[in-house]
């Protein structure tokens, strides 16, 4: 570190080579944070669980879970950096009780891309609710035939158009705008589960679903996926009849530079895309992957340190443990484990603070932070570390020594 | 508003161009300091300035290219941000022009390469390749047709680029070759193991298209690449030279340190002289070489012939006559004649100096009697240094004399206009040279002798010289010589009009009228010196640390006055006021004060005595005769000069340092004012009138790091790179060396542990001792996780000793002193320690977001700066260190301090600096804890140090405040100062005004430039850069016409363009 800042002081080492190799370093130092503690609040038992979790994209700051028993929180981040020393028991800044307004568990929930006032949540009782998160009211509802997996908005985009996938082959295109739907996508063969926009292009569509596939849309064309991704590189991906998992497409994320897509799937693998060609790029990732959840969308959680450094991915494995991938180089960085072997269900990283939350089935949120170097020394820890070795010195001298 | 300008501008020299830019017959080197380009011209030997040109942006390479329908070379920059534009010399106008104005090729998907720029010119001109992204080449062609040049104006010299993919992502360097049939690359990559490899490309311009060609070469080293005009490339790694081509795969030569630069072969032109099989190569150690290259039909035969050492180059220009220019980042840029066999010489010899600060570590302001002076810890490796940055006169040497033991000289002007006498007074020896009016010396044998000289002056209406040994008087009318023969020693002497006066052993004080003895006055004690003044007043000083005035008239001698001085009176000097019938009498001591006394009709006006200190041995009073200013010079350790500006005194150092006498010495036709000697020479001089930036530098060994002074020593922590024989490993040694502020010679050291890196130092309330904080660096830590405090302290025999130890868990990254306390930054913490009885407690301890990296205090806040956090206010109440307020933005801080109250001054990492603001009043708990953005601007450098100083002394009617110093990597030191509320309105408009009349270089927007730079966004900047508004000074008169009346859809400024120049003026005395 030290030699570091002194080429840095030199100006022999641009600051951002620095940066990109501290912020990759301390991401790799990701731990268990012990000092903040998140409370329960989404109930007890099986219901208990934590289904999602989103922050806000504008500042960070605000973070909403949900629960499978129908709950919603709203977190203020904010109380954490405040008191990050001292053993903080974080509490919900606002929440939406149980069975008050969604009736079943919550399986999605995202921020409004361009401001922190807006929130969606959608949940297995077929609606997809809009929120204002001042008042903690539902601002709007679109209700779909069946459970909702989960949606996506574009993070780009000048329309307002919300995918959902729901227990249907189809994608449903909600506006915002007119509180309608628009249109929906057909031409998977299964139940899709998960949805994501293309960062660069708003029209840009990514879906998986059961069918094994993951396919890319045009929205503005009612045809079919304009391709549809092979493991195998075999066939071109405009061929429909491509398989892209072995089993259910059950997460998919871009990369921010729209580059690259990675998608997971209950053949417990994770393919990276590249999105120039649409072809697999063949990484692989080994066996730490455990992906079998079909109930609803699995977000790989996307991280990009720093603009110009390597993307990670942090992956919520069944086996209640955190797979920390290097994406583009293909290797598995490290476990990351909470040590209860209940699955963890989604993770959201808060950019700038270099911090990741998770929620499990449990009902417990985490927060991981990158190891501190050294705790500060303490005049209380000093003086008990005398006072110990003083203890130890007077038994051992008083000690009466017997010759046999 | 925030108002920022250079004190030092950038000096650190990163690339250079050689060619024919003003005109095709002469050459040009041209530099680029960070904004700023440099025109040289090479002539006489010497490289001399013709123009420099402002950039509004950083730059990152500079070569010259040659249009066909050019007469003369063009230049291309490349800038940060990924731009590039070409500029070219204007012969009508005499000024750089614009050509192609600014192109962009961001891409903001696509990844930097690790490399960093590369820009790349064709050997045969054809196509300008630059490389910026990972796996994008952009290739610009060049206009080869003249008929085209006719009819499309505004883009004459190069066509539009295009991009190419190249599969090598990781690349190391990139080198065009000499392929007259197709432009071609030589590429040299790592592969996703680590594995150096080198492919060649052809670029095919008509399609825009690049194929890959077959030579390659797997399995070599990174290092550079030189491609050899035999078509083929030179790979510089770091064991190795290869030569790749065609015809010759591998070829190999070992070589001691990898290669960092090398002189580009100017082949195409015969006219330089150069011969294009010869390299100069230098290496990471500062060591030139001559690297030569020969070639038989299969084979090549390399050579590498060391040259010498010389400053750590980052750039190498191979000039004609066996010259070469070395521009450096870590020392000073030199021109420097190389070793010949022919010319016999086999050393490298400094021809010009330019001097360089880069990179500026850690700096303080030291104030003495003589003003302040800024030492500044400069260089890397092993060219560290400490410069010396003083407002001093300037004294320029005209002519040297090589000579040795010298003690005194004496210059006389007799029956000419100008001092055409010298005499050089030895130790038991005297010279006389006549000078004449050609500046032809000769040697006068009459007025030689075998007695050293102790005062000359001319006597009878300038008829005769004067001129008192420590035996005789003598008189000489140009002719004959008389002389009174002394019976004892002659200890001092004088003389006023035609009366002289002398002091012989004894304490005898003798009064002639030419050599005849007129009276004589005893003395109770030996004199030590005495000074002959108008209206026959004689001031003597006395071993007995007395005074004594006497008044020779035709009644006798008398005692009319005397001063009872504490010390002893070594070397007295009277000097009257213009137009005034006072004067001054200026009396050094035995201990190196000079005391003055105000006469006025003869009587000591009370209370006028005045102390200064000017150094620690007894210090040489004599007068120095200009036209302006009634001055003296004042010679201790540091040559000094004293005189009166507008009733206040000013005490201002000279910039030349090695001087044993000092005199003055009028000669316009060689135009030199003055006179001085060091051990091995004597110099005819000029001194300048003004005070201007002076660097002195002083070696250290090693590099320096921190430094800090007390009022006799500087403390400066070093540290420096040391190579094992057996292991071949480099081991970083620290020192804390202890310089002598006088001498500025190093007096002791410390050594510190192996692995152990300096990182801080303080000096204590008590003025003497200093606390030094460094931390551990094992090679397999990622940081350190242990470190030192150590209170250390000089003894009376002028050793250092340390006096405490305390062992802390992390880095000492910083430590200041709050109130008695001593505040630690180490690792993720900030520690109170108290120094109490000889050892060190810790008061109390909090954590910081990620590491500490600065800290500053005020009366009740400490401001820790973090490495990635931003800064974050802690307050010390009660023995509590609590934290009250922190800024939640991602900052890469390098430095704080506090601008004002509640407002603090952040630089970054990137070049922005931004204040915040702590709201302390606020009803709302969120908004007292967190800290507010008040302004955010770009600076354009990374700072390594801020500190409140002001180094000129602002005056009473100045527009702008100074606040901050920040000293840089790229060896500036700028200013940041306040422009209040009232100028700030005018300030901007005519900010604003310029902007928008004075075009700028490359089409560049200054606004643009000083914008903030996140990683996702700009913002626009709150800021007045003084630089640009100064810039307009020496700028034709319509010119201004057009600022002040706010041409371009400006707006109309209430003031007259005398009204601008003043505004400028009073700007530009913020710094000299």
């Amino acid at each position: 570190m030290n030699s570091f800042l002194l080429a840095r002081e030199w100006g022999q080492e641009p600051n951002s080579s620095f940066r990109r190799q501290l912020l990759q370093h301390r991401l790799q130092r990701l731990a268990l944070n012990p000092d903040v503690k998140i409370k329960r609040r989404h109930g007890a038992g099986i219901l208990g669980s934590v289904n999602a979790l989103s922050i806000d994209n504008t500042i960070h700051q605000l973070m909403v879970s949900g629960g499978a028993n129908s709950s919603i929180n709203v977190w203020d981040l904010q109380n954490i950096d405040q008191k990050e020393d001292e053993d903080l028991i974080l509490d919900t800044l606002n929440a939406v009780p149980a069975r008050t307004s969604h009736k079943f568990g919550i399986t999605d929930l995202h921020w409004f891309p361009f401001d922190n006032g807006i929130f969606t949540s959608s949940s297995f009782d077929h609606t997809l609710k809009v929120w204002d998160v001042s008042t903690l009211q539902e601002a709007y509802t679109f209700t779909m035939e069946d459970m909702i997996y989960s949606h996506a908005w574009s993070p780009i985009a000048s329309h307002c158009l919300i995918a959902t996938a729901y227990r249907s082959s189809s994608i449903r295109l909600c506006d915002m705008q007119s509180g309608s739907y628009t249109h929906s996508l057909s031409g998977h063969t299964g139940n899709v589960l998960a949805v994501d926009w293309c960062p660069k292009n708003e029209f840009v569509l990514a879906s998986g679903s059961a069918d094994g596939t993951c396919r890319l849309w045009d929205i503005r064309k009612v045809s079919s996926s304009f391709a549809c991704m092979d493991l195998h590189n075999k066939y071109l991906p405009s061929n429909q009849t491509n398989i892209s998992h072995y089993g259910t497409v059950n997460g998919l994320a871009w990369t921010s530079d729209a580059r690259y897509l990675a998608s997971c799937g209950t053949d417990d693998r994770i393919r990276v895309w590249n999105m120039e060609s649409g072809r697999n790029t063949l990484r692989e990732f080994g066996p730490i992957i455990h992906n079998q959840t079909t109930s609803f969308a699995v977000h790989p959680c996307m991280i990009q340190p720093s603009m110009d450094s390597d993307v990670f991915v942090l992956f919520p494995n069944d086996d209640g443990s955190l797979a920390l991938l290097n994406l583009l180089e293909g290797s598995f960085v490290r476990r990351l484990s909470t040590h209860s072997l209940k699955r963890i269900n989604c993770a959201a990283y808060r950019p700038d603070f270099e911090q990741c939350f998770t929620g499990d089935m449990n009902g417990n949120i985490y927060m991981w932070s990158p190891k501190a170097l050294k705790s500060p020394t303490k005049i209380s820890d000093l003086e008990t570390r005398r006072n110990i070795i003083q203890e130890v010195y007077d038994s051992l001298i008083n000690i009466p020594v017997t010759y046999q | 508003m925030t108002y920022v300008t250079y004190l030092h501008k950038p000096s650190s020299i990163r690339n250079a161009v050689f060619c024919k830019f003003v005109n095709a017959s002469s050459w040009n080197v041209i530099v680029a300091k960070v904004n700023c380009l440099e025109v040289y011209s090479y002539e006489n030997n010497r490289l001399c300035l013709i123009t420099s040109a402002n950039i509004f942006a950083k730059i990152v390479n500079v070569k010259a290219f040659k249009p066909v329908s050019s007469p003369t070379d063009h230049i291309i920059v490349a800038t940060d941000s990924f731009r590039y534009f070409t500029l070219f010399w204007d012969a009508n106008d005499n000024t750089v022009s614009n050509g192609i104005k600014i192109q962009d090729c961001s891409e903001r998907s696509l990844r930097e390469s690790q490399s960093g720029p590369l820009l790349l010119v064709d050997p045969f001109q054809r196509v300008i390749c630059l490389h910026v992204y990972q796996g994008l080449l952009t290739i610009i062609p060049i206009f080869k047709s003249k008929k085209r040049f006719m009819t499309s104006h505004n883009n004459p010299s190069l066509h539009d680029n295009f991009s190419v993919r190249i599969q090598e992502l990781n690349v190391v360097d990139i080198a065009m070759l000499y392929n007259s049939s197709r432009p071609s690359l030589a590429v040299l990559y790592k592969d996703s193991k680590s594995i150096v490899h080198l492919s060649t490309y052809k670029i095919n311009v008509r399609e825009q298209e690049i194929d890959e060609d077959d030579v390659v070469c797997h399995d070599i080293e990174e290092g550079k690449l030189i491609p050899s005009e035999n078509g083929g490339v030179f790979v510089f790694g770091e064991m190795y030279v290869y030569y790749i081509s065609k015809d010759i795969q591998v070829s190999k030569l070992l070589l001691t340190y990898p290669i960092t630069a090398f002189s580009p072969s100017i082949s195409n032109d015969p006219e330089t002289g150069l011969d294009s099989s010869i390299y100069i190569v230098a290496d990471e150690s500062g060591m030139l070489y001559k690297f030569k290259a020969l070639f038989t039909d299969e084979t090549v035969s390399m050579e590498l012939e060391k040259l010498g050492e010389s400053s750590i180059a980052s750039c190498l220009i191979a000039l004609p006559d066996n010259h070469l220019f070395v521009g450096s980042h870590f020392n000073n840029s030199v021109l420097l004649q190389l070793p010949s066999i022919t010319k016999n010489n086999h050393k490298l010899e400094i021809l010009q100096n330019f001097v360089n600060i880069a990179p500026i570590s850690d700096f303080i302001i030291d104030d003495d009697q003589t003003g302040s002076s800024i030492i500044t810890c400069s260089g890397a490796y092993k060219d560290g240094t400490l410069r010396i940055i003083r407002n001093s006169i300037n004294i320029e040497n005209v002519a040297l004399i090589e000579m040795e033991g010298i003690k005194d000289f004496f210059s006389v002007s007799f029956r000419a206009n100008y001092d055409n006498y010298i005499f050089l007074s030895l130790i038991c020896e005297t010279r006389a040279i006549i000078v004449s009016p050609e500046g032809v010396f000769s040697a006068n044998h009459d007025l030689s002798c075998e007695e050293s000289t102790i005062f000359v002056s001319t006597i009878y209406g300038n008829s005769q010289i004067l001129q008192i040994t420590t035996k005789e008087i003598r008189l000489f009318d140009g002719k004959k010589l008389h002389s009174w023969i002394s019976p004892m020693s002659i200890t001092c002497g004088s003389s006023f009009a035609d009366n002289v006066c002398v002091a012989v052993a004894g304490g005898l004080i003798l009064f002639f009228e030419g050599i005849t003895e007129v009276g004589r006055y005893q003395c109770d004690t030996e004199v030590s010196s005495l000074c002959f003044t108008e209206e026959n007043v004689v001031y003597v000083g006395l071993w007995s640390a007395d005074i004594i005035m006497l008044t020779y008239c035709q009644d006798g001698i008398s005692l009319t006055h005397s001063l009872k001085l504490t010390d002893i009176p070594r070397s007295i000097v009277y000097s009257q006021k213009y137009g005034d019938d006072g004067g001054t009498l200026y009396v050094s001591t035995n201990n190196g004060y000079v005391l003055m006394f105000n006469f006025q009709n003869g009587q000591v006006i009370e209370h006028s005595l005045r102390r200064n200190q000017l150094g620690v041995a007894p210090i040489i009073l004599k007068h120095f005769d200009s036209k302006e200013k009634n001055a003296i010079f004042a010679l201790g350790e540091k040559p000094q000069l004293m005189y009166y500006e507008s009733d206040k005194l000013v005490i201002t150092p000279l910039s030349c340092t090695e001087m044993l006498n000092i005199s003055s010495y009028v000669n316009p036709s060689l135009g030199v004012n003055m006179l001085y000697c060091t051990n091995s020479y004597i110099s005819l001089a000029k001194m300048s009138e003004i005070r201007s930036l002076n660097v002195q530098t002083v070696s250290v060994k090693g590099f320096p790091r921190r430094i800090c002074s007390n009022s006799l020593f500087y403390f400066v922590l070093c540290m420096q790179l040391e190579e094992s024989i057996g292991t071949q490993e480099q081991r970083l040694l620290s020192f804390l060396r202890v310089y002598e502020k006088n001498t500025l010679s190093e007096i002791a050291h410390h050594k510190f542990n192996e692995y152990e890196m300096v990182e801080s130092i303080i000096l204590m309330n008590d003025d003497k001792r200093v606390v030094v904080g460094t931390g551990f660096n094992f090679p397999d830590q990622d940081a350190p996780d242990s470190g030192r405090l150590m209170v250390f302290e000089m003894t009376s025999d002028n050793n250092i000793e340390m006096q405490a130890e305390h062992k802390v868990q992390g880095s000492v990254n910083t430590l200041v002193l709050y109130k008695h306390l001593i505040v630690a930054g180490i690792n993720a913490s900030v520690c109170i320690f108290e120094y109490e009885h000889g050892t060190m407690h810790v008061r109390n301890s909090i954590r910081t977001p990620t590491y500490t990296i600065d800290i500053s205090v005020n009366q009740d806040e400490i401001i820790a700066a973090d490495l990635m956090k931003s800064i974050t206010v802690l307050q010390f109440i009660d023995d509590q260190l609590i934290e009250v307020a922190r800024d939640y933005h991602p900052l890469w801080a390098t430095s704080v301090e506090i601008l004002s109250e509640r407002k603090y001054f952040v630089t970054e990492a990137d070049g922005n600096a931004v204040i915040l603001l702590r709201d302390n009043v606020s009803p709302q708990l969120s908004d007292r804890k967190k800290l507010r953005w008040y302004k955010k601007f770009y600076l354009g450098e990374l700072i390594n140090k801020t500190r409140h100083c002001t180094f000129i002394e602002p005056q009473d009617k100045s527009l702008v405040t100074p606040q901050l110093l920040c000293a840089t990597v790229d060896g500036s030191l700028m200013i940041v100062g306040d422009a209040g509320m009232s100028n700030t309105p005018l300030l901007l408009q005519l900010q604003d005004n310029i902007r928008k009349v004075i075009p700028s270089f490359g089409g560049l927007s200054h606004k643009e430039w000083k914008e903030y730079r996140g990683e996702n966004e700009t913002s626009p900047s709150d800021l007045i850069d003084g630089s640009l508004i100064e810039s307009i000074l020496g700028l034709r008169e319509p010119i201004l016409n057009e600022i002040v009346n706010g041409g371009h859809e400006g707006t109309k400024l209430d003031i007259s363009v005398q009204d601008l120049k003043s505004i400028i003026e009073n700007l530009e005395k913020l710094h000299p």
